[in-house]
């Protein structure tokens, strides 16, 4: 996936919504909310929590915006702040029982079964790849999001969550190691299913 | 069966030097666990690749603004109920400070200022008392004194009134003015 271009008037929208202008805040919300709105989409899994979540990241980057260090991407710094709300939120969510059809609603069979053929197998191998990606712990999850949507390198990652390029290292790896792990686990069940019902069709 | 170091090179982001591919092939070839693994990887890593992104929902620019703007007013209420905290704060702060002082210094004060009351109206008696009497033995018609005395005894309330305000001003300069001693307790 390219990372987002840099707008040439990107500076420009910065210094008028840092001097209070709200429209070119605005535009500022117009150029990276897909971004943002993504990484909070693959970060929690809900649209409606993920669109919550990009408002509020822009809320507080709006807050913030004097102490944007102008030397770095401002994609990375709202993705920062993006990851950091998200990873926040999960730590939250871990702590109060939500039923899993209220995290996943555009996951009901319903959906799926209007969709057409092609829209149904990628929003099975994207349903496959989010539920992959929320065994994952919300720091490594992060990490995975914006090593492999965003396109940063370790060291952007690791300024983007805090943490060292080392931390950030050990982190893809263990992440990319659960994830396999995940996906033959899957592949085995998967298997196991077909053959008892191979062996349920032949007895019957 | 020893994996490492393949697991290692398997799920890391840089390529291998030569003998290490062929060392990771070697051992790929005889670990079946191993290669699953790497299937598995790999099949995980095509779907990260190729995850589509997803559109921004409509509105959402639109729904960002309004909530910009509730954000503003509840930023600048907070504000004003903080600044309407801090003054009535301040203002209690400065009453709790002042009342001991002025409950405390109103008994002498008050003694002073009544003495100083009745000095200056005593003074201001005699006065009128003596204007009387230069009046009285004065060769002017009465009638014209008569209403003089009248002015000069308005203007003598007038200077009674002023110098009770006065003294008060002085008993307050003095009683607040007046560094007090301390009470002891922790410094």
């Amino acid at each position: 996936m390219p990372a987002p271009t840099k707008n040439p008037e990107e500076a420009v929208w910065l210094r008028e919504a840092a001097a209070g202008d709200d429209d070119a805040f605005g535009r500022i919300v117009e150029a990276f909310g897909g971004p943002v709105y993504n990484l909070c989409f693959r970060m929690l899994g809900d649209p409606t929590e993920a669109e919550d979540a990009a408002q509020e990241t822009f809320l507080k980057a709006y807050r913030n915006l004097k102490r944007y260090d102008p030397k770095r991407k401002f994609i990375n710094w709202i993705l920062a702040i993006a990851s950091n709300h998200c990873v926040d939120r999960l730590r939250k969510r871990r702590l109060t029982l939500v039923p899993l059809e209220e995290l996943s609603p555009w996951r009901t069979p319903a959906d799926i079964s209007e969709a057409p053929e092609r829209e149904l197998v990628q929003s099975e191998a994207e349903k496959e790849l989010d539920e992959l990606l929320e065994e994952l712990a919300a720091k490594d999850r992060a990490a995975i999001i914006l090593r492999y949507w965003n396109d940063l390198s370790y060291s952007e990652i690791a300024q983007s969550l805090s943490l060292t390029e080392s931390a950030v290292k050990s982190r893809l790896h263990r992440a990319r190691n659960q994830l396999a792990q995940s996906w033959r686990a899957r592949e085995e069940r998967a298997l196991v299913f077909e053959r008892r019902r191979d062996e349920a069709r032949t007895v019957s | 069966m020893k994996h490492e170091p393949y697991r290692d090179w398997l799920f890391s982001d840089r390529s291998l030097a030569p003998d290490q591919e062929a060392a990771m092939e070697a051992h790929l070839a005889q670990c079946r666990d191993c290669r699953q693994l790497q299937s598995s990887w790999a099949q995980v890593q095509e779907r990260l690749e190729r995850a589509a992104m997803v559109p921004l929902p409509t509105g959402f620019g639109a729904r960002f603004s309004i909530r910009l703007a509730t954000e503003r007013a509840r930023r600048q209420r907070r504000q004003a109920w903080t600044t309407f905290g801090l003054a009535l704060l301040g203002s209690i702060g400065l009453a709790a400070l002042l009342v001991p002082a002025v409950l405390s210094g109103l008994p002498s004060g008050a003694g002073e200022l009544l003495k100083g009351v009745l000095l200056v109206r005593s003074q201001v008696a005699a006065l009128l008392a003596f204007v009387s009497a230069l009046l009285a033995s004065s060769p002017l018609p009465t009638g014209n004194w008569q209403g003089l005395s009248l002015l000069v005894a308005a203007a003598g309330m007038a200077m009674t009134v002023y110098a009770s305000l006065g003294a008060i001003w002085a008993a307050a300069v003095y009683r607040f003015g007046k560094p007090t001693p301390p009470t002891g307790g922790m410094r």
